[in-house]
């Protein structure tokens, strides 16, 4: 029940959505990132939807660092995430930028998706 | 009548002349009372005429109101009872008014058949005798007064010479102005007193002369304005400010408030000033005492020990109370110190005597026993060094300590008592004294040649007291007695948590105790608290859920509140994550161990591996990992055991929490 997975949800207008679950520690982190990095391959733009993560430790802020770092500076990133929580503390205490962040899924594409 | 033939009296006869000009008055009177003979000086002093007066007046009506009505109710009475009555006072009223006092004394006169026939009196002036006796009377009644002054004034020097500290002085001066001299408000002002000081008399030549100053009315508040408004004097009374002066210097003023205007003569004033002088000298005193107990108390507390160990399978409380009046540093310390992961050292000793040789012999003892310990911790053997130690510092000889080491893993003490007063041992079962593991003071030549230790197994939760013998010293009851009720007092504050117990229980031993020594007091509390110990076995890249559900259960079981149960297994994560990913970069198997324990509202957690401590092997990332620790708790030490006997790497770390639990 703790075991990370991921999947892919959808991938409609070169926004690609992917959701994880499970624990995001140190662990996984480093083979996540590598798979979920070749898995949005040429994507323009990625929601990371980790509503379903129950722990999330700074490896695992260091994956969304990673993320964040391609495409945050063209707008291209949404991370979803409750706003209360284990992992949106973790997010605040490492001061992940809060404009990155959206609650719903669907706001989150909103967000990315190319006008 | 005899009287009729008084003006044929020959002028040159010389009993008439006698008669007449005696330097006291003369008369007789009839039965009735009327005057039938009266001398001139009488007649002159009456302001009439020996004939205004003779077959005219009687006697009584040259009296004051007063002295008539006492002449009907007391005089005559008992001149007609006894026949002769002496020196009884009276006041003449002259004819003018004015008031003579005299002296009377009268007998009776009988006739030639032996029946009363009047009486003859003789009247002495009393103007100068009275003026003197009252002088008298005035100057006794000052010299009473001032002698009263004078005692409460010695009163005071002697109050003053037996109270140490500043606020006691303060007091005691200001006390003086309302009992010696019957102030209404009195104030004491130090030119160091912060916010008024000297500009409550600025620049004033006679009161920084160290002059008395005496003034009323709105003069007061036209030369000390602040000094009026402090003492709240109204317009109608006086203020008398009195400088406090040492050396030609003056330090502060006594200033006092009298609400009726008086006067002070030159007697009150020099006492005044004396008064004055001697509380400059107190305070200047008392100054001096405050700075040197500052300075001893402040050597004292440098040379204990600053940083206590932190461990989540024991908490330790210390307390140091110096000696109420000592002005030199005493030799008692306190030491806790970790000797490896699992064995911790604590110590309490007292080295003889006061001052500064002292005081370094105890930093030395400090020292070496931690010196000595570190190679091996056994308490006989720690003391048998230490006999030789103190050949080489004579100071030190003869010290008292008890010294303990407690494995953390089976909370087995082992202990040893140099001559000092049993450690109190508190568990579930009471508090008991540990009397084994006794032998000599240090360097003692009756010591024996090995030294004893004990042994006691601390159950969890226990505490274990360690004390000098300020704690029980009282010179009115047996050290033994004493000894048993700190015991007692131990065993009744056993609910009362750590932090709250050492004040209290140092107050209740010490109350009443006179002249008390310096106090040094350790508590080590043994696995207060359940404690979580988990251990991760297992090899690099292996997720670490386990232990942070088994982490948060735990915690939730302690009722520690979320915010701070998400905190804490984040930051057991990261630095377990820590151990596993850069402890053993050869992908050895892992053993890291993780301890949590909460108490009283401060969360520990302890996570031990045996890998090697980078603190940032690769760049930043392992730095984050740190800082986010930091972030999450209080206080975090990483203890990067780098000798060739202790390997691998300890990180404590400490949070108190946001609400405070019960527990």
């Amino acid at each position: 029940m703790s075991e990370l997975a991921w999947q892919r949800v959808t991938q409609t207008d070169g926004v690609h959505t992917v959701a994880l679950h499970g624990e995001l520690d140190f662990s996984a982190s480093p083979r996540l990132a590598a798979e979920i990095e070749s898995a949005v391959g040429e994507a323009q733009a990625v929601v990371l939807d980790i509503t379903d993560v129950t722990f999330i430790d700074s490896a695992g802020v260091r994956l969304l660092d990673r993320l964040a770092e391609v495409y945050a500076p063209r707008g291209a990133l949404r991370v979803v995430v409750d706003d209360e929580g284990p992992v949106r503390f973790t997010l605040r205490l490492c001061g992940f930028p809060a404009e990155l962040l959206e609650t719903s899924r669907d706001a989150a594409v909103k967000a990315v998706a190319p006008r | 009548m005899d009287a009729a033939g008084t003006e044929t009296w020959a002028s040159d006869d010389p009993f008439e002349v006698l008669f007449d000009n005696a330097p006291c008055g003369f008369l007789s009177t009839d039965v009735d009372g009327t005057i039938t003979r009266v001398n001139a000086t009488l007649a002159a002093w009456t302001g009439r005429s020996s004939e205004e007066l003779v077959g005219h007046c009687r006697f009584v009506d040259l009296l004051s109101p007063g002295g008539r009505i006492y002449h009907e109710t007391h005089y005559a009475p008992l001149l007609r009872m006894q026949g002769a009555v002496s020196e009884i006072a009276f006041e003449l009223l002259a004819a003018d008014g004015t008031r003579r006092p005299v002296l009377v004394s009268a007998r009776t006169r009988a006739g030639p058949d032996g029946t009363p026939a009047g009486t003859i009196t003789s009247v002495f002036d009393m103007t100068d005798r009275q003026r003197y006796e009252q002088e008298l009377l005035r100057a006794r009644r000052r010299a009473e007064q001032f002698a009263g002054r004078l005692g409460l004034l010695e009163q005071v020097v002697a109050d003053l010479a037996a109270v140490p500290a500043l606020e006691q002085v303060r007091a005691v001066v200001t006390g003086a102005g309302a009992t010696a001299f019957g102030a209404d408000v009195s104030v004491l002002q130090l030119r160091d007193d912060e916010g008024a000081g000297a500009s409550l008399w600025p620049r004033d030549p006679d009161v920084r002369g160290g002059e008395v100053v005496v003034v009323s009315g709105p003069g007061a508040t036209a030369r000390f304005p602040r000094l009026v408004d402090l003492l709240d004097a109204g317009e109608a009374g006086t203020v008398v400010v009195v400088p406090l002066s040492v050396r030609g210097q003056t330090t502060g003023v006594l200033a006092a408030r009298f609400d009726a205007a008086r006067t002070f003569d030159g007697d009150e004033l020099a006492l005044l000033r004396t008064l004055g002088r001697q509380a400059g000298q107190a305070v200047e005193r008392a100054q001096l005492f405050e700075q040197q107990r500052d300075v001893s108390t402040t050597l004292q507390r440098s040379l204990l020990p600053h940083v206590m160990p932190e461990d989540a399978r024991y908490r330790l409380a210390t307390l140091y109370r110096p000696a109420v009046d000592a002005l030199e540093v005493g030799g008692d310390w306190y030491d806790a110190f970790s000797l490896d992961r699992h064995s911790v050292v604590v110590v309490v000793g007292d080295v003889v005597g006061r001052g500064l040789h002292a005081a370094a012999a105890m930093g030395q003892l400090r020292s070496a026993i931690r010196a000595l310990a570190a190679v091996d911790p056994e308490p006989s053997t720690v003391l048998w060094h230490l006999d030789r130690f103190v050949d080489a510092v004579p100071a030190a000889r003869t010290a008292t300590l008890v010294y303990g080491v407690v494995d953390l893993q089976d909370g087995v003490l082992r202990y040893a008592c140099a001559g000092h007063p049993p450690p109190v041992l508190l568990d579930e079962r009471g508090a008991r004294l540990l009397w084994d593991g006794r032998s000599a003071p240090l360097g003692a030549r009756f010591g024996p040649a090995v030294r004893a230790q004990a042994e006691e197994r601390l159950r969890p939760g226990s505490r274990l007291l360690l004390y000098t013998d300020g704690l029980v010293e009282r010179r009115d009851r047996p050290l033994a007695e004493r000894i048993d009720t700190l015991a007692a007092e131990v065993g009744s504050a056993a609910g009362i948590p750590l932090d709250a117990l050492l004040d209290p229980l140092v107050d209740a031993m010490l109350r009443g105790v006179r002249r008390r020594d310096d106090v040094c007091v350790l508590c080590f509390a043994h696995a207060e608290q359940p404690t979580f110990t988990w251990r991760v076995d297992q090899a690099p890249g292996s997720p670490l859920s386990d232990m942070r559900h088994r982490l948060a259960e735990w915690l939730d079981a302690q009722t520690v509140p979320r915010p701070d149960r998400d905190g804490a297994v984040l930051a057991a994560s990261e630095a377990v994550a820590n151990s596993v990913e850069h402890g053993y970069p050869g992908g050895r198997p892992a053993f890291v161990q993780v301890q949590a324990s909460v108490d009283h509202g401060v969360l520990r957690l302890r996570i031990e591996d045996h890998g090697t401590w980078k603190p940032t092997p690769s760049g930043r990332h392992r730095g984050r990992g740190l800082h986010l620790i930091r972030r999450l708790m209080d206080d975090v030490t990483v203890d990067a055991g780098a000798g060739p006997v202790t390997s691998g790497t300890v990180v404590n770390m400490r949070r108190r929490l946001s609400v405070a639990e019960g527990r």
